[in-house]
């Protein structure tokens, strides 16, 4: 039988969370497949972290990869590829995160398989199990088939949750070694650039502006509506932040800020899944959009389809009328 | 310095009306025209060639390529029909710039509609190079053989690496401000011909697209009927029943 293997994520602070979800993703797949679950964890060779997975009922693979210091994507790939042909698992599990997207797409070509990115849902078929990805800004999902064998699943992160952990006999931990001796890639550390701001922290109320904005001058209109609400902030989707329209402590979503807000507005935002990451633990989530099938409808609480100026300027007549 | 970036036409509307680049692929542009201008400055050479996967039609990038400062543009004209994943745009890039010695290969860090980002990882596989993605800051002293590049992590980390030459970077956005394509150019660019390829084997995907389905919904998503002023009115009512106004 051959198993699902997972990928376990893991920084210098040890297991990342992101971890237990692509487990409960491989549960749902092993339970369709009536496959076994493996867990692998490259990287130094960390007893500890591998009897964590391991009490977890899970099979783990401690996988040091000698001659490997920090992340490395060539060392990934050579020893993954080298313990994969031998265990020649049906499916890969892997996070959708800056790890798993540098090195899981080069892997499958390399097994001979292939890889499906940001997968937010499995649906079992009668062919067997189907990946649902985003695709046109989230406004769709697609459901693919993989074709090629073994399948590395890239998970999105956020898409899969984590069920309370049920008493499980521990399972076994292999340590094994393999030496890696490429050269092309030198790593050079971990340098950490952004202290995030505490304004989107504290905020009850967030006004998150995106590229529905147009230009740069109307953030002056967002300011003047977020003004119309106590303890508020503008944040923003990353565009504006790349653009340098508004400073990266304001940015919103996976690579910024998670918020979790009184009230979120989105305005002009189309709900890709990098953004809806951030704002899922805000209590109220309202969202302005010209297009009714912009995908942030789906996570809203109230969708207002609009344009967001004359929509602004109603609301601040109504807001007039009723001081 | 021998500079291949690959470029995307994506639907920018929802409706397919307006049609542009794809926005990850102008950092990536911008970011290899950087370091061409770095290396003329130290007196070497430099040229950066693009290359794109698409229907007819999709040559519209390659021309707004030319205009921001591209030397070469290739087009490869692919089935409208045909709907392949990464893989299969990779293995066709791949087949097409075999032979060709590029230095750096650049990508932006995926294609808004497809969303994928896996074509630059796909293709440094195929093509046998050293690959970075996500990619935010680059460093290369002109003449020596290693590319320095800092790595978006999530949490505002970076995970910095030197890369040996020949590699392929993704270019995350945010790295740069990509510059509008000059007058000059552009009407230069009218004189410059761009290398047309008809696309013959379709390497095989590695996955096949079933259907297309609605998303799954995360919250109840009340939809606000009536006028501008009836939506204003009840979002205000809401939000004073809620105690916020
Ligand atoms: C690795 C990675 C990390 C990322 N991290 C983040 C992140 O942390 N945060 C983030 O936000 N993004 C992130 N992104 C980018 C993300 O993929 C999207 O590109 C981005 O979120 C889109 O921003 P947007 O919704 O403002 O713009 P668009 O997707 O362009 O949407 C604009 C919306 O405005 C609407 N609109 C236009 N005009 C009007 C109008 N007049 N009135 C009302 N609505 C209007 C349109 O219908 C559309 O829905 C990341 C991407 C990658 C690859």
């Amino acid at each position: 039988m051959r198993p699902i293997a997972v990928v376990v994520e893991h920084d210098a602070g040890g297991i990342i969370p992101v971890t237990h979800e692509l487990l409960a993703c491989a549960r749902i797949l092993a339970d369709q497949t009536q496959s076994s679950i493996v867990a692998v964890i490259p990287g130094k060779g960390d007893p500890a972290m591998a009897k964590q997975i391991a009490d977890l009922g899970i099979e783990t693979v401690d996988l040091a990869i000698i001659g490997m210091d920090g992340y490395n994507s060539e060392a990934y790939k050579g020893a993954l590829f080298q313990l994969f042909t031998t265990l020649a698992p049906l499916y890969i599990i892997v996070g959708h995160t800056a790890t798993g997207r540098d090195f899981a797409p080069g892997l499958g070509v390399r097994l001979g398989g292939g890889s499906i990115a940001g997968v937010n849902h499995i649906v079992s078929d009668q062919t067997g199990p189907l990946f649902s990805r985003p695709v046109l800004n989230g406004v769709k999902n697609a459901l693919v088939r993989p074709d090629a064998s073994p399948c590395i699943i890239m998970v999105q992160p956020g898409a899969f949750r984590v069920q309370g952990t049920s008493f499980a006999c521990p399972a076994r931990v292999t340590a094994m070694d393999i030496r890696f001796t490429g050269g092309t890639i030198q790593p050079l550390g971990i340098k950490t650039v952004t202290t995030q701001g505490e304004d989107l922290d504290q905020a009850a109320v967030i006004v998150a502006a995106g590229r529905g904005l147009g230009e740069r001058e109307n953030l002056d209109i967002l300011e003047r509506f977020a003004a119309l609400f106590p303890n508020s902030v503008v944040g923003a989707s990353r565009p504006l932040v790349d653009d340098g329209w508004i400073e990266y402590r304001f940015q919103v979503g996976i690579t910024g800020a998670r918020v979790s807000p009184k009230l979120y507005i989105a305005c002009g935002i189309s709900g890709s899944s990098q953004h809806l990451a951030g704002i899922l633990g805000s209590e109220l989530i309202v969202s302005v959009n010209s297009d009714p099938n912009a995908a942030i409808f789906n996570h809203s609480d109230l969708c207002i389809v609009a344009d967001l100026f004359e929509f602004i300027s109603a609301f601040e007549r109504i807001l007039q009328r009723h001081p | 310095m021998k500079i291949l970036v690959c470029i995307k036409q994506v639907n920018e509307t929802p409706d397919g009306h307006t049609q542009a680049m794809n926005r990850f692929d102008e950092y990536a542009l911008e970011e290899a025209l950087c370091i061409k201008e770095r290396f003329k400055e130290a007196g070497l050479d430099g040229g950066v060639d693009v290359i794109t996967l698409g229907p007819e039609g999709a040559e519209t990038v390659v021309k707004r390529a030319f205009g921001m400062g591209a030397d070469n543009g290739c087009h490869l004209v692919s089935d409208p029909k045909q709907n392949g994943s990464s893989a299969v745009t990779a293995g066709l890039i791949a087949g097409a710039v075999k032979g060709c010695a590029y230095d750096l290969v650049v990508t932006g860090i995926m294609s808004q509609d497809r969303m994928e980002g896996q074509t630059g990882p796909i293709l440094a596989e195929l093509m046998g190079l050293a690959c970075a993605t996500g990619v935010v800051a680059t460093s290369l002293v002109p003449g020596a053989a290693v590319i320095e590049v800092e790595r978006e992590m999530e949490k505002g980390e970076r995970d910095c690496l030197a890369m040996t030459l020949p590699a392929l970077i993704t270019v995350q956005a945010g790295i740069n401000s990509p510059r509008y394509p000059s007058l000059s150019k552009v009407l230069k660019a009218a004189k410059k011909t761009i290398k047309t390829l008809a696309v013959e084997a379709v390497p095989a995907d590695t996955q096949t697209l079933v259907r297309l389905e609605a998303p799954l919904k995360s919250r109840s998503g009340r939809v606000l009927g009536g006028t501008v002023d009836d939506k204003a009115v009840a979002l205000f009512d809401l939000l004073r029943e809620r105690g916020i106004l």
